[in-house]
């Protein structure tokens, strides 16, 4: 019988507090014995330990109301701060890091695209985990110290309420879109390097000259990427602005120029494919017109782009005016 | 069914803050846990002995009650007791009560006439 009250008070005093177990379960102790001493007296037909133990209830929840201090990693105060900065976090991170995997995990081309795809999304998954970890443990740490991220929580005022967000010009569907597009380049490139129909003792020969690796085609997907992180802050603030308007010349004019300056300078396609071509086909690569198309057609979606964007950017700032002023009814338009 | 489960609910929520008070106002008198919770009891106050316990240390820890150890008797027990802070809280607590009492009545004299 002693023996449950023991077991009773132990896994009380488990979840206790150091300095305060002693006193705990030496009061917890005389209290049951109280209790089934009233049970007794109160003839109470197989008063029992058992009864009394019962009513006490669950010895976790017992403790626990001894605790003061939190029972929580992050508190409703830092919560919103919490949720926030992992969203941000991560929708900035996780396509980066898709992409870097996808462009320098398979830097010796020995792989198929599956095998790089599947270890680039566990790679990038990693990382998320990481990210998730450390940012939470951050906020345990402000939550434990007590730091306060508001300024003044308690003294708010209807002046801090914040102004109506702008309506979202750059929706999440465009920046996917654009993402992936940004993507297949990449993924283009690895391709032809590691798959073509034609083949020699080595394997498969490259349409595109090798040497280009030495440095133009990692300069270009050094651009691409920058450009995949481009859409992502594009996408986090929403509507054209002039930084990101005049970013997105910057970076326009760059892709250009880097594809300009592989196409006008170098040699281009693979002589060795050039050659295996000739003997299965009377389409000679080198004397069509494919290099200029594609300089022709990269100058159009550039300057496209460019123009498009300053579109959205005037025709957003004429909105936003008409929005702000009320019409003569009083309400806005 | 329901509805008595629900008015359990609010029952409970209408009482929470209550056992504070009549505990004040019983330990101006001292006790020891399970006596005061019979006292409670008899006095109209059901409180769950899981409740009361954890409660007593609170109070303690925030000052409006003091504690000792009475080891005269075979069965040493911790024998709670109001403290001068608690006194002036349980004025208080009071003076709540009777103003929240008088505003129901008031309000349920407007409504039903």
């Amino acid at each position: 019988m002693n023996d449950l009250v023991d077991r009773y008070v132990h896994s009380v005093a488990r979840h206790l507090p150091r300095e305060s177990r002693e006193d705990v379960t030496r009061e917890l102790r005389t209290t049951i014995d109280d209790m089934v001493d009233a049970r007794v007296a109160h003839a109470h037909d197989g008063a029992d330990v058992r009864e009394v133990l019962a009513e006490l209830g669950d010895p976790r929840v017992l403790a626990a109301g001894y605790r003061s201090g939190p029972r929580y990693l992050i508190g409703p105060d830092q919560f919103d701060h919490y949720a926030t900065a992992l969203r941000s976090i991560l929708s900035i991170a996780l396509p980066v890091m898709l992409g870097i995997q996808l462009v320098f995990g398979n830097w010796e081309g020995d792989r198929s695209i599956v095998a790089l795809l599947l270890s680039a999304i566990g790679g990038t998954l990693q990382v998320g985990v990481h990210i998730v970890l450390w940012t939470t443990v951050v906020f345990v740490v402000l939550e434990r110290t007590g730091t306060q991220l508001d300024e003044a929580p308690s003294e708010w005022t209807p002046d801090d309420l914040p102004e109506l967000p702008p309506e979202r010009q750059i929706g999440l569907g465009d920046t996917i879109a654009s993402v992936v597009v940004l993507l297949l380049i990449p993924l283009a490139l690895l391709w032809q390097h590691n798959r073509s129909p034609f083949e020699d003792g080595e394997g498969a020969i490259p349409l595109l000259h090798p040497d280009l690796w030495s440095f133009w085609l990692p300069l270009l997907l050094g651009v691409v990427l920058v450009n995949v992180a481009f859409e992502a802050w594009k996408y986090h603030v929403g509507r054209w602005t002039m930084p990101l308007l005049v970013g997105n010349v910057v970076l326009n004019a760059a892709f250009l120029s880097v594809v300009g300056l592989t196409l006008g300078t170098q040699e281009v396609w693979n002589p060795e494919y050039l050659t295996a071509m000739a003997e299965h086909s009377d389409f000679a690569l080198d004397d069509s017109p494919v290099l200029q198309l594609v300089f022709a057609g990269t100058v159009v979606v550039c300057v496209w782009d460019v123009v498009d964007a300053l579109v959205a950017y005037f025709r957003g700032a004429k909105v936003q005016v008409a929005a702000s002023r009320p019409d003569s009814k009083g309400h806005l338009a | 069914m329901e509805t008595d489960e629900l008015l359990a609910g609010h029952v409970q929520e209408l009482r929470r803050g209550t056992v504070v008070l009549a505990s004040l106002v019983l330990l101006r008198r001292p006790y020891y846990g399970y006596a005061l919770l019979s006292a409670l009891a008899e006095g109209g106050f059901e409180v769950d002995a899981n409740t009361l316990y954890p409660l007593l240390r609170r109070l303690e820890k925030q000052g409006l009650l003091r504690s000792e150890w009475n080891t005269d008797e075979a069965r040493p027990r911790k024998f709670y007791e109001i403290a001068p802070a608690g006194e002036q809280v349980l004025e208080q607590l009071t003076a709540e009560w009777a103003e929240l009492d008088r505003n129901v009545r008031r309000m349920l004299r407007r409504t039903t006439s």
